[in-house]
């Protein structure tokens, strides 16, 4: 019992951290029309950037804060050097976003070594859930996914810049003869996705050891996350990601992390096939 | 002494001969909540050339779309020669006979001239012999030669079809459909953007098809219908408004409404 | 003219592949052998993303299935070597025809391919590491035989030796080179490069799109296959990385830098960048690779069609 408890802990606080990284994917894919291969590097850019904060000062704290404000403008400048010269082009985006994604691991392995580091956690306690010790850490993720789903639905929802973001969306043309910096919005909202997989990556950090590679899986299970949940709801992300996280976790309790993982991409295959339209929402790339 | 089952054979001669090529039995397309087509009935005779007219957002290109297989109505049905072909897919469509050019020219800008002729000329090619089919210069191709000289494009043929002006890509994005074999054309504006002389030769170029070809043609330009047309169906609101000979449809009192704006 | 030009430079091509085993040290032999199966699986990739225009990220799936199918079939049957080599095309092709049939056919086009060519080349590694009775998993397929194909009356050869096993991948390469060539000259080949331009124009002519696709990528699998089985008997090992992704986005880099839709591109390409690889040192493998993801960005952003791609090139050296 306790381990079941203890399983449907993990699958939902890995489904917090999934929802932030499809979070992001789902901002630049859903709105942009952009699959981003290098979203996993920039989680893994928000890891090295705790890395190397609290290296310098100490505070890993800090690291998470900062995090996304690094890789954030990191986005804006692949969306304004790279992805803007791309719209309407997939495979050469994929292409790009790909080349962006090796360029970045390389010059991180070239500066950081290509090792495994850790990075300390910032709360040890453990806390009780229903008779088992859980680390308080972990459910501070799940906080965490929650709190960024919810402040970007306002964002998009309730704001002018959410308001503009999807205008844009609708009618490019429109929308820049009502005056809407298109240009702008678009490196806004990248530059929003990209600083979403940051904070994830951050905050993932202490729980695994940082290394360069680290974004690839993580990439893999969140365009699975951003495939069944759609793009166009935020609901459909938040979903998505209990499914893939809580169905990893739930998979690999029964049978092996690995017949587990083929399931989770065998599935996702074939939601793709089944409904594209339903699934995707109305905005095929 | 004609025995009546004489009487009913020629009977049924006569409306073999009569059938239309093409028949569209109440068709309805919505999108949303507008109803794009809202019951069309027409048919297209054998070796004629019908105009079909209307304003804008009349349901005209739908019609098109809907004919050929881009999209599927949501009542109604297609027939061609008596069969239904209601919701075949595109290419199946083109198989049968059905040939079809789009508003905006749309050749391939990275072939040349006679390539996209013939890419056009093989449409209907099961696979093998498009494996077959070798390098473009060894191969015989006196219609594309043919048809080069009629589009006034032969000076071009080895050129990029991106370097064509506007009216020289409608020509030749016609001329693919004549090419390509079908008996039925449905032409979608195909004077667009062209200038007087232009449309002048696009007139002749249509008349030349004589009874060979069943065509439909979209048209905003009244006079090229009336040169053209024999027969004229007025669109409006995605329903056949009139139809009939060109004078007939124009001085129609509804049709007079409907285009000086008196009727909305 | 410029025919003359063309046949002229594959003939050249030809003798100096001939007479290179004379001039080149064994190592190199055995380096060069490698390059070409290399040079034969980007030509594949090329079918479908240079001539079909769309993008397979999954690729590595093939090339892995042919050297495991032909790897797992020698090692117990030392003598099959053509039956190694049919399974090595054959299952490949299969996977590809499946799998196109099931994207092309079900309206997943575009980008959505690219996942899930990708998605399949997952599964096969993970597949490959667990499923150890079969593949040795992780440790991999240890020892894979030189090549032997023997026909039932007529007796057998076999490929034992570097040289033996260059002069084959050579040959294999050049006859598909020349396949392609004539095949991309087709019609079947103006209308995949009329389809990449414009998928309905090319339906409302007739062309069962999908069909065409799907033509193109069993192909390509095919290949994929055929260069991964030429490469289990080269290097005598097979392990979980050829059905990878480092693999898949490797032969992209080929293509790209090479420039894709041509036919000698993709080849130029596969040549020189893993004879590359091969000289580097362990330090330097990280800037080569960090320079090879600046050069496909800069390709990709300013010379869309590739190195050799611009089309004044092509026309001059005849590639299409």
């Amino acid at each position: 019992m306790d381990q079941v408890i203890l399983q449907g802990l993990n699958g939902l606080s890995l489904a917090g951290i999934l929802a932030l990284v499809a979070l992001g994917l789902g901002v630049t894919f859903g709105l942009l029309g952009v699959i981003n291969l290098a979203h996993g590097e920039l989680f893994m850019l928000g890891a090295y950037t705790v890395l190397v904060v609290h290296r310098a000062t100490g505070s890993v704290w800090l690291g998470i804060a900062l995090a996304p404000l690094v890789v954030g403008a990191v986005g804006a400048v692949i969306e304004r050097v790279v992805v803007k010269r791309l719209y309407g082009r997939p495979f050469d985006t994929l292409l790009a976003t790909w080349a962006v994604s090796v360029v970045l691991r390389q010059a991180i392995t070239l500066w950081q070594g290509g090792g495994y580091q850790p990075i300390p956690h910032p709360i040890t306690t453990s806390v009780p859930v229903f008779g088992v010790q859980y680390p308080a850490y972990r459910l501070a993720l799940l906080g965490l996914g929650a709190v960024c789903l919810v402040l970007v639905g306002l964002l998009l929802y309730r704001t002018r810049l959410g308001v503009q973001a999807r205008a844009a969306i609708q009618n490019r043309e429109v929308a820049a003869a009502m005056g809407v910096n298109v240009g702008a919005v678009d490196t806004l909202m990248f530059s929003l996705g990209a600083a979403m997989a940051g904070l994830a990556g951050a905050a993932m950090g202490p729980l695994v050891t940082v290394n360069p590679s680290m974004g690839l899986p993580i990439l893999a299970s969140s365009f699975f996350v951003v495939i069944l949940g759609g793009t166009g709801r935020l609901l459909g992300v938040a979903a998505g990601a209990a499914i893939i996280g809580g169905g990893q976790a739930v998979a690999s309790f029964f049978t092996n992390p690995v017949v587990a993982q083929v399931a989770v991409l065998l599935l996702a295959v074939l939601v793709i096939r089944v409904a594209p339209q339903g699934v995707f929402g109305r905005r095929p790339a | 002494m004609r025995s009546a089952n004489d009487v009913a054979r020629e009977g049924l001669t006569a409306t073999v001969e009569a059938r239309p090529v093409l028949e569209v039995r109440g068709l309805v397309r919505r999108f949303g909540g507008l109803r794009a087509l809202d019951g069309v009935d027409l048919e297209v005779r054998s070796g004629e050339i019908l105009g079909i007219i209307g304003p804008n957002g009349a349901g005209k290109s739908t019609l098109f779309n809907v004919v050929t297989g881009l999209i599927r109505p949501t009542e109604g049905r297609v027939y061609f020669r008596g069969r239904d072909i209601t919701g075949l897919a595109p290419h199946e469509v083109c198989r049968l006979g059905v040939g079809r050019k789009f508003q905006v020219p749309s050749c391939f800008s990275g072939l040349t001239v006679r390539q996209n002729l013939q890419v056009a000329a093989r449409g209907r090619w099961p696979v093998a012999r498009l494996v077959r089919a070798g390098g473009d210069s060894r191969e015989r191709w006196s219609d594309v030669d043919d048809l080069l000289d009629r589009l006034g494009l032969a000076s071009k043929a080895d050129l990029e079809a991106a370097a064509l002006s506007h009216g020289e890509r409608q020509w030749l994005e016609i001329g693919m459909v004549l090419v390509n074999g079908c008996q039925v054309l449905l032409l979608d504006e195909p004077t667009a953007g062209m200038t007087l002389g232009e449309t002048r030769r696009t007139e002749r170029l249509l008349r030349d098809l004589g009874g060979a070809h069943t065509v439909a043609v979209i048209e905003h330009d009244i006079r090229f219908i009336r040169e053209v047309a024999e027969r004229v169906i007025v669109l409006h609101r995605g329903r056949v408004l009139a139809s009939g000979t060109i004078d007939a449809v124009e001085r129609d009192e509804r049709v007079r409404d409907v285009y000086l704006g008196r009727g909305e | 003219m410029t025919r003359r030009w063309r046949v002229g430079a594959i003939t050249a091509a030809t003798l100096a592949g001939s007479l290179a085993p004379w001039l080149l040290s064994p190592f190199e032999i055995s380096l060069a052998a490698k390059a070409f199966t290399f040079a034969l699986f980007a030509l594949g990739l090329d079918l479908i993303w240079g001539l079909g225009g769309i993008l397979s990220f999954g690729q590595a799936a093939f090339f892995g299935l042919g050297a495991y199918a032909l790897g797992i079939l020698t090692r117990d049957l030392p003598d099959a070597g053509i039956l190694g080599l049919v399974a090595a095309v054959g299952i490949p092709a299969l996977l590809a025809l499946a799998l196109g049939y099931f994207t092309f056919y079900g309206r997943v086009s575009g980008a959505y391919f690219a996942i899930i060519t990708l998605a399949v080349s997952l599964i096969l590694t993970q597949t490959a590491q667990t499923w150890v009775e079969l593949t040795g998993g992780h440790n991999g397929l240890y020892p894979v035989p030189f090549l032997t194909v023997s026909v039932p009356g007529l007796g057998g050869f076999g490929f034992d030796s570097d040289v033996d096993m260059y002069y084959l991948a050579f040959g294999v390469l050049l006859v598909v080179f020349l396949l392609l060539r004539r095949l991309a000259r087709s019609g079947f080949g103006q209308a995949l490069a009329a389809l990449s331009e414009d998928e309905l124009r090319l339906q409302f002519l007739g062309y069962d799109t999908r069909q065409l696709r799907l033509i193109a990528f069993t192909l390509s699998g095919a290949l994929g296959g055929l260069a991964g089985g030429l490469y289990a008997s080269q290097v005598g090992f097979v392990n979980p990385t050829v059905l990878g992704l480092t693999l898949s986005t490797q032969v992209i880099v080929w293509v790209a830098l090479g420039g894709r839709g041509t036919l000698v591109g993709p080849i130029v390409g596969a040549l020189v960048v893993s004879f590359v690889e091969d000289y580097l040192s362990d330090v330097l493998v990280n800037v080569w690779v960090l320079v090879l993801g600046i050069l496909v960005l800069l390709v990709t952003l300013f010379r869309p069609a590739g190195l050799l791609g611009s089309s004044r090139v092509q026309r001059f050296v005849g590639l299409r």
